[in-house]
């Protein structure tokens, strides 16, 4: 694996065979490609947790922790969003990526954000074959609101090649989080199997008047 | 100044004030609409106060003071409920950047004096257009509202979020150019008399004349929105026209030419434009269904009914100018078929396409193209269309590929994409 440089980026963006191709959507300023990194934009819709009377979070309960009909937010250009002191919330790049076969990629926070608090993104990798404009987990971990607008460069994707392309792209598979086209809430609801492997294996180490 | 009237004017100033606090703070898209009815409150509240103040309102006797401010309450009513009804639609937030952008494209390429954009979910599930100041005949002045005027854009309240039938509203914009100065162009370019005398052998035969214009001016209407869609969208148009029209068979004399009539026109703007060899590729089975509907409504033979088509011939050509002189962007043949292999290449790889070899995408090509792929995925059946008029992915995908060919399309001119 080696991290795709400035020529090397702009290369894999010129590929002719689009199944080729590394497609970052629009890319409105050619400046965004840096020496290692892509500079990507903050995109214009927006999940906001929506505060319940549950107790807890159950990730894998009926109601999941986030869902798409919390509170979506639309924010044109030019308008903005606030995000509070210890608020969460998601977003998404307002890029559309397409990683061919043989990419892998990293979303990060660019540090200028981070120096004023904000956390961009802490699901960093991006899977070979991944299409879709990237989920943005935005948290204000400093002690002053932030303004978000929509189109800032928030984030930055640094994008890997291996000497081979995976037979198991996540283009093919029947992947969670397929080709969206905003934020995505958490899909951690699908793996029933592996939850209930989890039960199944526990019953066995569990007595019957234990906790 | 006698204590009834300034009863009554304490009572219009009261309701006027309620009203304009409703609409403080309202910013954002569809403000025009904020701020005229707020310069009318105004206007309410100062009449108000100077019925209390012993000052005649407007200099007339006593008698016709009162029933004035009688009426002023009576009109106060219809503009609490215009405002309440459209209030919240100001500066919404709920609505994907792509559904406004694609209003935004709507309102440069089909109304001449432009408009500020309020959209409207509809609890009756209808596309409609309105110029919301029409519904205040009696409480603006000439000079309350300078600069462009609030439209609301009327949506269907359970599926607003809707690109593929984009074309319909277009349509239902055509209504609102038609009140901009579509109308009078029209009445240049038809042959008067030509059209009189195709109306006057119905009133020969004992049509009622009042009537018979009525409809004649409401058929033609309907067309002129016929065609500017069809013009500026495509062959989008003839898809989503598809999901509402009824099958053959008899046709209904009302305010709306038939069906199969305008089908028939519609395919006739496609041909003009070199569509239909494309349609054809794409969705042969399709056209066909159109072509066999087209044209063959079953006529009763009504003197009024001969009357309508024979004019609608006759302004044919009108509307084509018009509609050709007004959309001046709209989606051409040559663009599609230059884009089309890349399109089914983004359309496949499920990528928006909206920006193809460099340049910032037409909402009308993304939505031509979504129709045109979509049909190949769905089947080339006319009963696919209602399908893919209402698929989730389909329509969310045009939605984002609409919303980012705007922004880049405002980004290579160097202007802000508007709020």
């Amino acid at each position: 694996m080696s991290l795709l440089l400035h020529e090397q980026l702009m290369a894999a963006m010129a590929a002719p065979n689009i199944l080729e191709r590394l497609v970052v959507t629009p890319l409105l300023d050619e400046t965004q490609v840096g020496p290692g990194s892509i500079d990507l934009r903050l995109g214009t819709e927006f999940i906001e947790t929506e505060r319940r009377s549950e107790a807890i979070i159950d990730p894998y309960g009926d109601v999941p922790a986030i869902s798409d009909s919390d509170n979506q937010a639309f924010v044109p250009l030019g308008r903005h969003l606030v995000l509070h002191p210890g608020q969460f919330i998601l977003g998404a790049t307002l890029e559309f990526i397409r990683l061919p076969d043989s990419l892998g990629a990293q979303v990060l926070s660019r540090s200028s954000w981070g120096r004023l608090g904000l956390l961009v993104a802490t699901a960093v990798a991006v899977q070979p074959g991944f299409a879709g404009c990237l989920t943005l987990e935005l948290v204000n971990a400093g002690s002053l609101p932030i303004r978000l607008r929509p189109g800032l460069r928030v984030a930055q994707l640094q994008v890997w090649s291996s000497e081979g392309r995976t037979e198991s792209s996540y283009a093919t598979g029947d992947e969670k989080y397929r080709a969206p086209l905003g934020p995505q809430s958490n899909r951690l609801a699908w793996e029933t199997d592996e939850l209930d492997r989890i039960r199944s294996i526990g019953s066995k180490f569990l007595r019957a008047d234990g906790p | 100044m006698d204590a009834s009237l300034g009863f009554l004017g304490r009572l219009v100033e009261e309701r006027a004030q309620r009203i304009l606090t409703r609409l403080e703070a309202k910013r954002g898209r569809g403000s025009t609409f904020a701020a005229a009815f707020s310069t009318v409150c105004e206007d309410l509240i100062a009449q108000g106060q100077a019925a209390q103040s012993g000052a005649s309102p407007t200099g007339k006797d006593f008698e016709v003071a009162v029933r004035e401010m009688l009426r002023t309450l009576q009109q106060l009513d219809i503009l609490y409920s215009v405002v309440a009804h459209f209030e919240a639609d100001v500066g919404r937030r709920d609505l994907p950047v792509g559904l406004l952008y694609l209003v935004d494209e709507l309102v440069k390429d089909l109304l001449p004096q432009s408009a500020d954009p309020l959209i409207h979910l509809d609890d009756r599930h209808m596309y409609s257009t309105l110029p919301i100041l029409e519904t205040l005949p009696g409480l603006l002045k000439p000079d309350t509202v300078t600069g462009i005027h609030p439209v609301a854009f009327n949506l269907p309240g359970l599926d607003p979020n809707n690109a593929m039938l984009a074309p319909i509203l277009a349509h239902e914009v055509g209504h609102t150019s038609w009140r901009q100065g579509i109308a009078s162009e029209l009445d240049q370019e038809t042959d008067q008399a030509a059209v009189k005398g195709a109306l006057d052998i119905a009133v020969s035969k004992g049509v009622d004349a009042s009537e018979l214009t009525k409809m004649y001016a409401s058929w033609g209407q309907e067309l002129m929105c016929d065609v500017l869609a069809a013009t500026l969208t495509g062959p989008s148009f003839l898809f989503a026209s598809g999901v509402f029209l009824p099958g053959p068979g008899h046709a209904v004399l009302g305010t709306h030419p038939y069906p199969q009539d305008r089908v028939a026109l519609t395919l006739r703007i496609l041909e003009r434009f070199d569509w239909i060899e494309c349609i054809e590729r794409q969705a042969p089975k399709t056209l066909q269904w159109f072509v066999d509907l087209a044209g063959r409504p079953e006529l009763s033979g009504h003197p009024a009914e001969t009357a309508l088509r024979d004019s609608m011939s006759l302004i044919e050509p009108a509307l084509l100018k018009v509609a050709e002189n007004l959309c001046t962007k709209r989606l051409t043949a040559s663009a599609f078929v230059e884009r089309e292999t890349e399109l089914a290449d983004f359309h496949r790889l499920q990528i928006p396409p909206a920006v193809l070899s460099g340049e910032a995408s037409s909402p009308w090509l993304i939505i031509c193209s979504t129709w045109m792929n979509e049909i190949v995925r769905f089947g080339d059946d006319p009963v696919a269309l209602p399908r893919i008029a209402v698929d989730d992915r389909a329509n969310r995908f045009s939605l984002k590929a609409v919303e980012l060919a705007a922004i880049a399309s405002c980004w290579g001119e160097d202007e802000p994409a508007s709020a």
